[in-house]
């Protein structure tokens, strides 16, 4: 196994393109938290190690009416750029309570986790509600997606193998607006089993956009009736639909099955919805402390 | 460059004193400060990121080196629990932890010294949840935490608990 360190994006491109060309095996490192434990389990045996600590992707950029953030910049990174976080407070929330302590907070990457596409984990949910755009680079240039579009299916992202994801770049929310993270976990040191990423007033249309991340295989938005928050009405609908779906449409994994979901899912949605129509968010409070956690339902 | 058995020289600055050594490049950095430059005070408990008894500081933050590619700490400036206080001079947390019982089989210890310090370094003087959180990454099966907590009080000054509910009680309607 061969470790290459790639010093730039363009770098990262051109040796993805020439390993993939030599159809030898390929896997890129972002924070590690991952894809290290797996090959030191030797769960992973690739020819190739793409390590991009220092590929220049580490960035937060605020350009006017939008942020970038590369794909290497770690939750604590975010929470210590006091502009962004005041910009993105759902992101932010969600970062402070990223699972792992701070030094899960400070090697754990949003471009990783991105790519990682887990359904239960943290981002997933908040990308979609913040309608992020994925910026993605190869040798034959930039292109963008939508998170939706770029959260493919279970555990895999859009990318083809000689693509990487370079940022994630979020339009800016209206300043006034609400934001709610929350997420269902039976343990401290456990993986989320589902997450809720509630906004309100974030976009132009000023409607309530709630995203359930675990329920099913890929982040399900539910865009709610409005202006005004009825947290009855929204949780009802939210209701409806997830017990409308089939169990196939459903997520399982090792923590729970598709009907604990099925039952879990709205009661996680009702809670986030309650909290954002009580929540006047204070764009400036958010350190290191989680408050978004909603112990094990039963 | 690398020599015929593929490894790679890695310098660093290590627990104050410049350091290099060949490693696997492939290797993550607890498995080389433990075999490479010697050091037992970074553990490897489940190379998977959860226990965080392989915390080390790495260019001022505090890591899980399970999870860090060796040549990631490469220049960087690391410290282990080897370079950060002695048994004849131990450090104002170090001490803290002694005194207030805030460890047994000592296993999880050099983990919770590095994210407690990390967390004072931040905040001073920081309330319960805030030190709840910063050893949230280190996992102890002796202590039952509570100690853990003291400790690093004493360690940032005050005695007092300063608990703050930050989730209401569940209701009963709420837990059906």
């Amino acid at each position: 196994m061969r470790v290459h360190r790639p010093t730039s994006p363009a770098d990262t491109a051109r040796l993805l393109a020439e390993l993939t060309g030599s159809k030898e095996s390929v896997e890129m490192i972002a924070g590690g938290s991952n894809v290290v434990p797996e090959l030191t389990r030797g769960e992973r045996h690739p020819n190739h190690l793409l390590d991009l600590g220092r590929a220049g992707l580490g960035q937060i950029e605020m350009n006017g009416p939008s942020i970038t953030l590369g794909a290497l910049v770690t939750y604590q990174q975010f929470l210590d750029h006091s502009e962004a976080r005041r910009a993105v407070p759902l992101l932010a929330q969600l970062c402070g309570g990223i699972t792992g302590g701070i030094q899960l907070r400070s090697q754990g990457t949003l471009g990783g986790s991105a790519c990682a596409a887990r359904p239960h984990s943290d981002l997933p949910s908040a990308l979609v509600a913040l309608e992020a755009r994925m910026r993605i680079r190869s040798v034959a240039g930039i292109r963008e997606v939508s998170a939706a579009e770029f959260l493919l299916d279970a555990e895999q992202a859009v990318l083809t193998g000689f693509e990487l994801l370079e940022s994630i770049v979020i339009d800016r929310p209206d300043p006034s607006h609400s934001a709610v993270h929350r997420k269902l976990k039976f343990a401290e040191g456990s993986w989320p089993i589902m997450t809720a990423s509630a906004t309100r007033g974030a976009h132009a249309t000023g409607a309530t956009c709630l995203v359930l991340g675990g329920l099913a295989r890929t982040p399900w938005r539910f865009d709610l009736p409005g202006p005004v928050l009825d947290v009855e009405q929204c949780a009802t609908h939210v209701r409806d639909s997830v017990a409308a779906a089939p169990e196939s449409h459903l997520w399982r994994d090792i923590y729970a099955g598709p009907e604990y979901r099925r039952r879990v899912g709205p009661v996680l949605a009702a809670r986030a919805l309650a909290e954002l129509a009580r929540t006047e968010v204070s764009h400036d409070d958010f350190g290191s402390t989680p408050s978004n956690t909603t112990g094990g339902a039963s | 460059m690398s020599s015929d058995d593929g490894r790679v020289p890695l310098a660093l600055t290590l627990n104050g004193i410049a350091a290099e050594r060949p490693v696997d490049p492939a290797s993550t950095l607890a498995e080389a400060l433990r075999d490479d430059f010697g050091l037992s005070g970074v553990r490897i408990g489940c190379a998977n990121g959860d226990c965080g008894t392989c915390t080390a500081m790495v260019a001022g933050v505090p890591v899980k080196t399970c999870l860090m590619l060796v040549q990631r700490a490469e220049d960087a400036t690391v410290w282990t629990l080897e370079g950060i206080g002695t048994a004849n001079g131990p450090t104002a947390m170090q001490e803290a932890f002694v005194a207030a019982y805030g460890f047994q089989c000592g296993f999880c210890l050099p983990g919770m010294i590095f994210a407690a310090q990390a967390l004072l370094d931040r905040d001073p003087n920081p309330p319960d949840p805030a030190i709840r959180d910063a050893v949230s990454g280190n996992i102890c099966r002796c202590t039952g935490y509570h100690n853990v907590v003291v400790a690093v009080r004493r360690a940032a000054g005050h005695q007092e608990p300063t608990d703050e509910l930050t989730d209401p009680p569940l209701t009963a309607e709420q837990r059906d």
